[in-house]
């Protein structure tokens, strides 16, 4: 596992720190993907960390602030040799571990079943997490290039 | 949420004139589409060709007006761009809703409901 937070080839690319309002997720999502792609070539890495971003950013508010609006969530992104490196930070519990680690569709496509987590899963290309006392964070590492069959 | 409706032919067809699709646009889709099946418009078609994003809370409102209109008619596409057909199979969703390649096409085939 090479996604972990303070390790020592990591710099600091950018940060921003939100209120829990389901408008401000979109353009944060949308401002770190552009941060971390500068070429129109790769519009896919584009595209799995805007929805990555957007599915976890999203948890945050409804969840992990309970959509209290004043609650604050931020997010950090990281630039780790080629791969991207995002963290977001948010005063909630977290989801279950086993809902992180192995989130599973429901057989009945029409029912309500993590398509999220599945979208978050299938998007980064790693995903950990820390508990806190007063915080949780997920991290979410991207590699600029994806081998063969990993979608 | 910017949306364009016109029915014809009791085929309703639905443009949705938005680049992302997410938990903020997401509760006023599924409004729009609610109020057009209690009108008892089910046989839908939606122009998906502007939409370059959409998230779980967009899928979510597209799954509630599936299952709202139930047996009682259809849900089709068009327009999808890669990335979100990409999500459509992600999610399983390609086995929900008939996704096609262009508005004749998805015309066509609800039109075999309104001959049934």
């Amino acid at each position: 596992m090479t996604l972990s937070r303070h390790s020592q080839d990591m710099s600091q690319v950018k940060s921003a720190t939100i209120k829990a309002q389901l408008d401000q997720v979109g353009p944060v999502s949308e401002s770190m993907a552009d941060a971390a792609v500068h070429s129109d070539d790769d519009q896919d890495l584009h595209f799995r960390i805007n929805i990555a971003l957007t599915e976890a950013i999203t948890n945050s508010v409804i969840h992990g602030c309970a959509n209290n609006g004043s609650d604050l969530i931020r997010v950090e992104y990281e630039l780790q040799g080629e791969n991207h490196v995002f963290h977001i930070f948010d005063p909630g519990k977290g989801p279950c571990p086993e809902l992180l680690e192995r989130p599973v569709l429901s057989e009945d496509p029409l029912a309500e079943s993590h398509r999220g987590m599945v979208i978050m899963k299938w998007a980064a290309d790693e995903m950990n997490y820390t508990r806190g006392n007063d915080c949780f964070c997920l991290s979410m590492l991207f590699r600029s290039r994806r081998t063969a069959g990993a979608e | 949420m910017n949306i364009e409706t016109r029915t014809e032919n009791r085929i309703t067809i639905i443009r949705i004139q938005e680049s992302r699709i997410d938990a903020t646009k997401a509760p006023d889709l599924k409004s729009h589409l609610s109020a057009l099946i209690e009108e008892g418009k089910t046989l839908i078609g939606i122009d998906m060709s502007q939409v370059n994003f959409i998230d779980s809370s967009g899928l979510g409102a597209l799954v509630s007006g599936m299952k709202k209109i139930g047996r009682n008619g259809s849900m089709a596409l068009w327009g999808l761009n890669r990335q979100v057909k990409s999500v459509f199979e992600l999610t399983q969703l390609y086995k929900v809703f008939e996704i096609f390649e262009n508005e004749n096409d998805t015309v066509e085939t609800l039109s075999r409901y309104v001959a049934s």
